[in-house]
């Protein structure tokens, strides 16, 4: 089986969060509207049946481990080049769709984790992550799921 | 870029529930521009996406009995409730994910806006600004019902001080960058202009902001110039309270850099630079001792 490659910044993101482990990604689906469908990766839109009217995260993979557990992961990136709307609540919702419609597809996807990346702070959240506080920001209907942010601009990445 | 609003902050007891009531109202005018469907509301405290409050269907009297219960819950620390409301825009038989939001008002104080509405990026657009490919007159329409909005208010509802429609954190600084503005002081509209001209800050550092507006805007001379410089650069004004109406944002950028740049000459009139007003300050003290 030919090995997938997530397109940038999403392989190395999910190369820094499992650094210690070994892994291999098993599936990737991404949206057709912002990414290419190369190196093995899939159609999510097409996935999970949503129409253009819809909005969805721009990545959603599994990952098996060494141990052989697979992990799911949802992730959107909030680039400055690629996006005009880079607000952190506006990729949260992103992502808690994605999340909601794998869940209605009621198929064994598992859905560990979801990473959103630059994407610009409000300021309360920006006040919070500053003050040097480690905070955790969950979805709605993700509530044991911690969303891991990463900026760029600021330099933090909230576990 | 979203649509921002900021309310007229209110002095009374029942201040967070006249700013709920008004926001559905805000709301409610909206809506008669941009058809919606499938709304769900829930209230939040402190952060939209620290929520806990379980999404409900948009009914009126269930909401304001809901939010007031929130507040009563809340006492002193009401100020950090909010509400989402989630739904779908139908424009132009296409639709589009919809947020709007009523921040906490302890996040709103003197430059935070208290109302954000924006859309989620879908095959059709990605920014709430998009809408006006599908709709042209969309600016026009929101600066009339906020009019119409201010009119009718009744006694315990706040007026809307200010619309934007911006990109989120240059919001306070580079108006040049905005693709609608509403005040109804317009001397916000100058303090604007001010902020974005380095040399007309630079100026003003020892000066009155505040009187400068206020004489610049008294004189008949700058009512011409901004009426020339709107027809030049496809930019509609509505007086009174102010409304521009920029074409697209290169319109708005060479209106508010063509009134920059004659403000900058009238203050190189009045005012000396900083620089030269500190050495200034420098040399009288030094004859005088």
């Amino acid at each position: 089986m030919a090995e997938i490659k997530l397109p940038k910044p999403f392989g190395s993101v999910i190369n820094r969060y499992y650094s210690t482990s070994k892994y291999i990604i098993v599936e990737a689906f991404v949206d057709s509207y912002e990414y290419n469908l190369t190196n093995g990766t899939k159609c999510l839109r097409d996935w999970l049946s949503l129409n253009g009217d819809d909005t969805c995260c721009d990545c959603y993979c599994v990952v098996q481990l060494d141990n052989g557990q697979k992990e799911g992961i949802l992730l959107e990136d909030k680039n400055i080049k690629k996006c005009r709307n880079r607000e952190v609540s506006d990729g949260i919702r992103q992502m808690t769709f994605t999340h909601n419609k794998i869940k209605e597809k009621n198929e064994s996807y598992p859905l560990n984790w979801a990473f959103l990346t630059n994407a610009k702070f409000q300021q309360p959240l920006k006040a919070k992550t500053l003050s040097g506080r480690r905070s955790k920001v969950l979805c709605n209907e993700m509530k044991n799921h911690p969303v891991k942010i990463r900026n760029s601009e600021i330099e933090v990445f909230i576990v | 870029m979203a649509l921002y609003v900021k309310f007229q902050s209110q002095h009374n007891s029942e201040i967070d529930y006249n700013r709920f009531k008004s926001a559905l109202k805000f709301l409610d005018k909206l809506f008669k521009i941009l058809r919606c469907e499938e709304r769900e509301v829930y209230l939040f405290v402190g952060d939209s996406s620290d929520d806990s409050d379980e999404k409900r269907s948009f009914d009126m009297g269930i909401l304001e009995s809901h939010f007031r219960s929130g507040i009563k819950k809340l006492k002193d620390r009401s100020g950090i409730l909010g509400f989402v409301l989630e739904g779908k825009l139908i424009v132009d038989k296409k639709k589009f994910p919809f947020v709007f939001e009523l921040r906490p008002r302890v996040l709103c104080g003197k430059e935070r806006f208290d109302i954000r509405a924006e859309i989620l990026p879908n095959k059709y657009a990605q920014i709430f600004e998009d809408l006006i490919k599908f709709k042209s007159d969309l600016k026009s329409l929101i600066a009339q019902r906020v009019k119409e909005f201010n009119k009718e208010r009744s006694g315990n509802e706040n007026v809307i001080k200010r619309v934007i429609l911006s990109k989120h954190g240059d919001e306070y600084n580079n108006i040049a960058s905005w693709d609608f503005l509403y005040t109804s002081d317009v001397t916000y509209f100058l303090s604007k202009i001010i902020d974005f001209s380095k040399e007309l800050s630079d100026r003003l550092s020892f000066g009155n902001r505040l009187k400068f507006s206020n004489n610049i805007l008294q004189n008949d001379n700058f009512a011409f110039l901004l009426s020339r410089y709107s027809q030049q650069f496809n930019v509609a004004l509505a007086s009174g309270s102010l409304s521009v109406i920029p074409q697209d944002q290169e319109a708005m950028n060479k209106f508010i850099e063509s009134i920059s740049k004659d403000l900058e000459v009238v203050a190189s009139k009045v005012y000396k630079k900083e620089n030269e007003t500190i050495n200034l300050i420098d040399e009288t003290l030094s004859t005088l001792t």
